[in-house]
């Protein structure tokens, strides 16, 4: 049975109770008065549809201010956001989810899931333990089995006319590679979903409803750790087990943490960026028609996808009060890190509004800018290019069932979340 | 006697051409008869017929061997001579007034036109001629005095027009200063040589490079020229080989150059 200290469940359970240190600000919730002096990003008038807001604030301030969550600011200008992704000596990334709660300042330079909660010197080398891992040539290897279970989740619509392609299909994708990648239980998929919305959908929950529910996510991974300690095999669970920096092994923390960021992170992102280019080829009949029509184009597409609805928006934390860019930033104050909003930024994009679907020069920031570029940038562009391949061959005909049942989620990861698509029976069955 | 028959005859061949080509010259493909070429050469008609089957066959033959070859003459005076310079220098000259048998080519084109007995030899002359020429260009292309995207073909076609037409627009009918022609074929002959350096950037070495500090591994390089760009084991782009681009991979190095989000691409031109 288990015989590494690291993982006894009374040490853990103790490190997870130090999360009750730090800061935590009130919780405000209720519709924005202004978004350049009011903005939230949990607020539904965003999530629907947050660019006409980037683009008044864009003319407007273009850094605009909230008091909530006890204080933050958002860039919309590319130039803005590419400065701060830069900038890792006046922007701290010991916690990327903009919400009520302010990790202690000592937490720096580890976080709490590295290597995405790092700041340098220790970020480079917490992120070169995984790197090899998610390289372009490794993402390859996951296509052959991600293509044969997009055509599994698809000969499961057969005979249905409308189906959800956010929850039937899109989500399912990367739940299944993640799920592979760390060898957890591929049957485990629905609690991955449960996790991924308590930590990046529920900011605004009470502190103890928020704890407990981490607190879930962190029993789950502890109890893969001691599959994985019992069983050891050649997955990424394993290599973070047994992985060495400066000539010891990882803490727990960092073994769970870095396993949380790669479910959390995986998952949620990638699911949003299939649905949403699902979403736009459903209202746009000709590009979808080019698609079908030009299979080639669909890696320049794809960018295109990314650019447009870009899904990620990161958060940083200032470290010191500094004057900058013409506002006067506070220690602790909050960036709201937002690559969509950079990716249609008239000024770095001709026709930055409209979404080009054969656009070759495509310098987008949809993964990031700088030394937190997303580690899974290779696996996402995998899944997303064959999810919509599969889908493209075969069901190339298809339509927004109901445009008002379409939901889109809250907070830093935008996808939709309910994607009714009439599809027609020929589409599902021809396979 | 095998031998002495031999010399005698190839000498009475010659005496006959270098009639001929007198006689042309002089009097006109018409206005001669096969009879005054075999009196100025001194031998008999019988003796004329034995070497020469007709009076096209004798214009053929002096022409090969007493027409007006300037170019070939110079050209083996001087081998190593560059040939745009040859061109230059007979070309000057080429309007110039010439010795009779200069304008022996101009009595035989002319006669070529009515008579087919004459105008079919006259087509092996002419192709021989071409061919020569042409043969000529080719060293100059190899040599990179002349762009080899130009035919030699074409080429030596300009140069038989220009030969041929200066043996009928004669100094009497009309003049050109010599250094005024000069200076237009200096600058005929220069747009003839390999595009110039403004004109030729797409031919020029391309390369691309990878800044390593700038690199975070997004992989665009290798997504969009695979030909160019390869990633290390940890995903970084590596510039495969001394990076050179290959002129029908500039496209493609610059798509790398322009999708890189932190553009840690430059493309160095040569």
């Amino acid at each position: 049975m288990t015989t590494d200290e690291r993982f006894r469940r009374d040490v853990s359970e103790q490190a997870e109770d130090e999360e009750l240190l730090g800061t935590r600000s009130e919780i405000v919730t209720g519709p924005v008065a202004d978004w350049a002096t009011d903005f939230s990003h949990l607020e539904p008038e965003w999530a629907a549809d947050p660019y006409p807001i980037h683009d008044d604030l864009r003319q407007r301030c273009p850094i605009a201010h909230t008091d909530r969550f006890g204080g933050g600011w958002l860039p919309v200008r590319y130039e803005d956001v590419a400065a701060i992704a830069y900038d890792t000596e006046r922007f701290s990334s010991r916690s990327i989810i903009m919400g009520n709660f302010r990790p202690p300042r000592d937490i720096a330079p580890i976080g709490g899931s590295p290597p995405i909660s790092s700041d340098p010197p220790f970020h480079h080398d917490a992120r070169k333990l995984l790197l090899p891992a998610f390289t372009k040539t490794a993402a390859t290897r996951q296509e052959p089995s991600t293509r044969a279970f997009c055509h599994s989740l698809i000969d499961a619509l057969a005979g249905q006319d409308v189906v959800d392609a956010a929850g039937d299909y899109a989500q399912h994708i990367p739940i299944r590679v993640i799920a592979d990648i760390l060898g957890f239980p591929q049957e485990d998929g629905p609690r991955f979903r449960e996790f991924v919305e308590s930590t990046l959908e529920g900011i605004n929950l009470e502190p103890q409803e928020r704890i407990a529910r981490m607190s879930r996510l962190f029993e789950y991974l502890l109890d893969q750790i001691h599959d994985h300690l019992d069983n050891p095999r050649d997955d990424l669970t394993s290599y973070l087990i047994n992985a060495e920096l400066y000539g010891h092994k990882l803490s727990a923390d960092h073994v769970a943490g870095t396993m949380a960021l790669l479910l959390i992170a995986g998952i949620d992102t990638t699911w949003s960026a299939i649905g949403a280019s699902l979403w736009h080829l459903a209202r746009m009949p000709a590009d979808r028609g080019r698609l079908v029509a030009e299979p080639g184009l669909l890696p320049t597409a794809t960018e295109e996808f990314l650019r447009a609805y870009a899904p990620v928006t990161m958060a940083r934390l200032v470290k010191d009060d500094m004057h900058w860019h013409g506002v006067d930033m506070k220690a602790d104050d909050w960036i709201l890190l937002s690559f969509p909003a950079a990716n249609r930024d008239a000024a770095q994009f001709q026709r930055a509004d409209e979404v080009v679907i054969d656009r070759e020069v495509n310098r987008h920031a949809a993964f990031g800018l700088g030394i937190h570029r997303c580690l899974g940038s290779h696996l996402a562009r995998m899944e997303l290019r064959v999810a919509l391949d599969v889908w493209l061959q075969r069901i190339p005909e298809f339509s927004l069932a109901d445009p008002e049942a379409v939901t889109w989620s809250t907070g830093q990861i935008r996808g939709p979340r309910s994607l009714p698509l009439r599809i027609g029976e020929a589409g599902a069955a021809a396979a | 006697m095998g031998r002495i028959a031999g010399v005698a005859a190839a000498e009475t061949r010659e005496r006959l051409l270098r009639a001929a080509a007198d006689v042309f010259a002089d009097r006109g493909y018409d206005g001669t008869r096969v009879a005054d070429i075999a009196a100025a050469a001194g031998v008999s008609n019988g003796a004329l017929y034995a070497h020469f089957a007709s009076k096209a066959d004798l214009l053929a033959g002096a022409l090969r061997t007493h027409g007006r070859r300037l170019l070939a003459d110079v050209f083996a005076a001087d081998p190593d001579r560059s040939v745009t310079d040859l061109l230059l220098v007979i070309g000057r000259w080429l309007p110039r007034r010439r010795d009779a048998r200069g304008y022996l080519i101009v009595e035989a084109l002319v006669a070529a036109r009515r008579d087919e007995d004459l105008a079919r030899p006259m087509r092996d002359y002419v192709g021989e001629r071409a061919d020569w020429l042409a043969g000529l260009m080719r060293v100059a292309q190899s040599d990179g005095e002349i762009d080899p995207a130009l035919s030699p073909g074409a080429l030596a076609h300009l140069c038989l027009l220009l030969a041929m037409g200066s043996g009928l627009v004669t100094p009497d009918l009309h003049a050109v200063d010599d250094g005024e022609w000069a200076a237009v074929l200096s600058r005929v002959v220069a747009a003839l040589a390999p595009a110039p350096a403004t004109a030729q950037t797409g031919t020029k070495p391309m390369k691309v490079q990878i800044s390593s500090d700038r690199c975070q591994g997004h992989g665009r390089c290798y997504d969009l020229a695979s030909d160019l760009f390869g990633d290390d084991e940890e995903g970084f782009g590596q510039v495969l080989g001394d990076g050179t681009v290959p002129p029908d991979r500039e496209r493609e190095a610059r798509l790398a150059a322009a999708n890189c989000p932190e553009q840690a691409i430059s493309l160095v031109e040569e």
